[in-house]
């Protein structure tokens, strides 16, 4: 079944009031049907009173059947058609009251058509149409091509959440099914037109099988933590059925099977998973939605809070869901803690892996976020939503009360190993920290950090001019025999000046000035950043190690000047971004670091400005380091966050002084923009001391500091010691079992309250004291107890009360004879300080207030 | 030698018109669970399958019985199963009069068998009050 056309309810500029006629252009069908196939189409009015000969929806070609309910003055008209398409450009919609196309009062709400292919489940829509509990919507296909025989829809408000869907069909081959699926209609309430509208979500297509196929059917536990302390309660199950073979089903595609005694009504959705074939029959496994949240794992993500249980799990289950349309779930309740009416909070979400090669499946961080909230089953409903079952102390839902008859045989055990007696939970779970990195960033001149770096000299010398090296003697720092320089004419367009470690210098030898100085390491010598280069004029005499001033001038331009005052005239001189990059003003963000949770009004930026000195003749003079700190609000605005003086280095007098580095931030939200200016002083050579060819580097370190969610540095504790002895029977409980501890950390839920994890711990002991009484019932049909009740508490024969923990199902139907049984696992919920020495089933039950000791 | 009244089947759900069996060589009562009536005939006069068919729930491999906490008998049972009441009596042949019976359940016909001394049918009532059926549905409810 394809959806060709949809136009939903909220279709805005499409559908809307007083529409009662719609043309569907097939042009614009999400894809084009096939000539010959069977168009099926639903068409969805609100009004008003009908009344008289009643209503319908016509259109050349389409056959079929309508129906509608009356809410107070309210109706809700519903259309369902058919008609073999045959190539029309495009199909209008009329609707026909008594006899007339109303003019006034009558709403188109949506109309969907699909193609039906014969062989896929179904596609699923939302209507909204006034109706009431318990409504039938009866409707004949006489025209499908397939074929159908009746079909007929219900469905039931009262029952929330449950879809019925009836299988009519006289012909059991390939039946056409609707399926009216209920809605919580409180969640889509603000969608509603009215507090008479019901939200219908119409499951429509062609079932896959029929009960006379289905030969085995097991539906088992998988390992879950059923009944497990400490830990959510993940009610999976896994499915194999065994069909004859013309049942075919796609792997991966989701499923719906009900019992053998209601078949159609779904019990359990689930995805196909696997096909084997054995003597002509075909087994297919299946999975709920739990076993793939048991198995996918999800990818990063934080979000800040506070959040109380109900909202972290709602946004845990919105993110994921994002990229993964089969996850859907049902509303979810609050959680609480066992022994405590307090709502606790989240103070965010962390859901980021510390090792990215293991990382955690869904079920895993449900379990790190939610183990604290105890009692809580997370289980798969028959519309293959995830659902979370309160426990009982925390579910309002009434209880059914089962009795004799809904058993054939019951087994009740007792479990000696749950006892607890002492009880400690520890907390050590999300906070906010007070100082933590979460930005940080560096930038600096060379693609290095520090000396060593490259240096990459951009002689602006005009090329022709000649140096002529002449006398060095005197008071120039000059070792004649051991530092020379020497002219290599390069062959590949450029030539290098090297200082060779012996040799001599002829007199009067001349240099070209086209050349350029070798990097020392050649692989980082990129032309970047903020390279001070020496621009040498008028060079007529070239005179190494000691260039007259008269001879050699560095001029440091673009650098700004000194001014007379000693301060800096007009900047900006040089900005840089953390690229290295020279630029004049180009801010880089300044990102947050990945997954990291801010809170507060500021981040504190500490930044450290090194520089040195690469000097040809002297070597690396540096680094020097030069911290600053400023504070950046996060207000969107750009602040100075400070300036760093700084003196570069030398050693001797011709290095630059009175340098000077600007920082300028600006939070933007998930960053800060950074823009930094380094100024250093106009200079020039002084002393003939230097060969006049150095780089000045700078780097700069950036650390921003605020307050970020991570694992809290302190652990909490909370005890109920063996020195606690306020809950009756507990001393001697201990003495016939002796001390037995229970441990419990709260996972990713931050209690910083030794108080209340204290009250949990005492809760904990409160619950485990007496001995564990499981009940395994075989359960009689018509089998009042199902997949969705798991986790849901009975009343049991006698007035006890029991969770049901887990069910197993299993069918067959062989050559000899025909089987079904349906097992409940129940876990006794009654007071845990009932005697419950003295009870039976089907006898006299005696309780009442008291504690268990062996041997009573 | 004890003897039969025939044995009366009164088809309840779906209701039918009541059939009259010929006269059981033996009743066997299985607790509360079943009745096995065994019809044997030398010399075989009547089409004793094909009396039956209206009041018989097929195939008698799908049927399922038990009997659940509160002893409620129940069966589950294919389609087109019939629930029946069964009336029959036990004659005391020298006046001492009839012992009258009545069961309701589903007629089965696990066995049957001919040879060349005689035709033995066994029929199966299970005991139940209310029937389900495999794939929906369910009878006496």
């Amino acid at each position: 079944m394809i959806s060709i056309a949809s136009y939903p309810r909220f279709a805005t500029g499409v559908l809307g009031p007083g529409q009662t006629s719609f043309t569907v252009p097939v042009g614009l069908f999400d894809e084009s049907p096939t000539p010959g196939f069977t168009l099926v189409a639903i068409v969805a009015y609100k009004g008003t009173t009908v009344g008289g000969e009643g209503w319908s929806v016509e259109s050349p070609g389409w056959t079929g059947d309508q129906t509608w309910h009356q809410v107070g003055s309210a109706v809700g008209a519903l259309a369902l058609l058919t008609t073999r398409y045959n190539g029309e450009p495009e199909y209008t919609f009329t609707l026909n009251v008594n006899g007339v196309e109303p003019s006034a009062g009558w709403t188109l709400e949506a109309i969907h058509i699909w193609e039906v292919m014969g062989e896929t489940l179904g596609i699923e829509t939302d209507l909204w149409i006034p109706s009431e509990t318990g409504s039938f919507l009866e409707v004949n296909f006489p025209n499908l091509s397939i074929d159908t025989g009746q079909i007929r829809g219900v469905y039931q408000p009262s029952r929330a959440g449950l879809g019925i869907s009836y299988d009519l069909g006289t012909s059991v081959l390939d039946p056409f099914v609707i399926s009216f699926l209920e809605q919580n209609t409180d969640d889509y309430r603000a969608n509603a037109n009215s507090a008479d509208d019901y939200l219908l979500a119409i499951q429509i297509g062609i079932p896959f099988y029929t009960y006379q196929d289905r030969v085995r059917l097991v539906i088992s536990k998988q390992a879950s933590n059923i009944g497990r302390s400490g830990a959510i309660q993940f009610a999976d199950y896994a499915l194999s059925l065994t069909v004859t073979p013309q049942v075919r089903f796609e792997v991966g595609s989701p499923q719906v099977i009900g019992h053998a005694l209601d078949p159609y009504t779904p019990a359990l959705q689930y995805y196909v998973k696997s096909l084997s074939e054995e003597e002509g029959l075909l087994t297919y496994t299946g999975e709920t939605l739990l076993a793939r949240l048991s198995r996918e794992q999800p990818e990063d993500f934080t979000a800040m809070g506070p959040f109380t249980g109900r909202e972290a799990l709602e946004y845990i289950l919105t993110q994921w869901a994002a990229k993964r349309p089969w996850l859907a779930w049902d509303p979810l309740p609050e959680f609480y803690l066992s022994g405590d009416t307090a709502l606790p909070r989240f103070p965010g979400l962390l859901l980021i892996n510390e090792d990215a090669s293991k990382r955690k499946t869904m079920r895993e961080w449900l379990e790190q976020y939610f183990r604290v909230f105890e009692g809580y089953t997370f289980q798969a409903t028959a519309a293959g939503k995830l659902r979370v079952v309160p426990p009982p102390w925390a579910d309002p839902t009434p209880r059914v009360a089962l009795t004799l008859n809904d058993f054939i045989q019951v087994a009740e055990a007792r479990d000696s190993d749950s006892i607890r007696n002492v009880a400690t939970v520890t907390s050590q779970g999300l906070a906010f920290g007070d100082s933590d990195i979460v930005v940080t960033n560096e930038f600096y001149t060379y693609p290095g950090t520090g000396p060593g770096g490259a240096i990459v000299m951009n002689h602006d010398v005009t090329p022709g001019t000649t140096i002529t090296v002449t006398d060095v003697s005197g008071a120039i720092v000059y070792r004649a025999g051991v530092d020379y320089l020497f002219y290599n004419p390069g062959s590949s367009g450029h030539s290098e000046i090297q200082r060779l470690p012996t040799g001599g210098i002829g007199p009067s030898a001349t240099i070209a000035v086209s050349y350029r100085y070798p990097a020392p390491l050649e692989e980082v010598m990129v032309p970047s950043g903020f390279a001070l280069w020496g621009r040498i004029q008028n060079l007529n005499n070239f005179v190494p190690w000691g260039p007259k001033p008269t001879d050699l001038t560095l001029d440091y331009k673009p650098l700004g000047p000194i001014t007379a005052a000693g301060g800096y005239a007009q900047p900006p001189i040089l900005d840089m971004n953390n690229t290295g990059a020279l630029v004049t003003y180009a801010p880089t963000k300044w990102p947050l670091h990945d997954n990291t949770l801010l809170i507060g009004n500021e981040i504190r930026v500490t930044w450290n400005v090194r520089d040195w000195l690469s000097q040809w003749q002297t070597g690396d003079i540096g680094p020097y380091n030069n911290p600053g700190q400023g504070v950046l609000p996060l207000d969107n605005k750009e602040h100075l966050l400070g300036i760093t003086n700084f003196t570069a280095p030398g050693t001797d007098n011709f290095s630059p002084q009175q340098a000077k580095l600007w920082l300028w931030g600006q939070w933007a939200g998930d960053g800060v923009f950074l823009r930094a200016q380094v100024w250093l002083a106009d200079q020039k050579i002084a002393a003939p001391f230097a060969t006049g060819l150095w780089v000045h580097g700078i780097w700069v370190q950036l650390n921003g500091r605020g307050r970020k969610l991570g694992r809290s540095s302190r652990t909490y504790i909370g005890r109920y010691a063996e020195s606690d002895t306020d809950i009756p029977g507990v001393t001697e409980n201990r003495a016939t079992f002796g001390i037995r501890e229970e441990t419990f950390d709260t996972g990713l839920l931050s209690i910083p309250d030794d108080v209340l994890l204290a009250r949990i711990a005492r809760s904990k002991v409160l619950e485990r004291m007496n001995p564990a009484q499981i009940v395994v019932a075989q359960i009689a049909p018509p089998f009042r107890v199902g997949m969705e009740d798991i986790g849901r508490e009975f009343i049991l024969p006698g007035g006890r009360r029991g969770l049901l923990e887990s069910l197993d199902y299993t069918e067959t139907h062989e050559a000899g004879s025909s089987a079904v049984s349906l097992v409940g696992r129940f876990r006794i919920t009654e007071n845990p300080l009932a005697n419950q020495g003295n009870s039976s089933w089907t006898g006299v039950s005696t309780y009442g207030e008291g504690y268990y000791t062996e041997g009573l | 030698m004890s003897q039969y009244t025939p044995v009366v089947v009164t088809p309840i759900a779906p209701a039918g018109a009541a059939l009259t069996l010929p006269m059981p060589e033996s009743v066997e009562w299985q607790g509360s669970t079943s009745v096995t009536f065994t019809f044997a005939d030398p010399w075989p006069t009547t089409d004793l399958r094909s009396a039956l068919a209206p009041a018989l729930s097929v195939p008698a491999e799908k049927i399922v019985t038990g009997r659940t906490l509160a002893n409620i008998q129940y069966a589950i049972a294919a389609p087109g199963a019939v629930l029946v009441d069964a009336n029959w009596g036990e004659v005391e042949p020298f006046g001492g009069g009839v012992l009258p019976h009545t069961a309701r359940g589903l007629l089965a016909l696990p066995t049957s068998m001919y040879d060349r001394s005689t035709r033995r049918f066994t029929v199966v009532l299970y005991v139940c009050a209310v029937v389900y059926l495999w794939g929906g549905g369910s009878l006496g409810a």
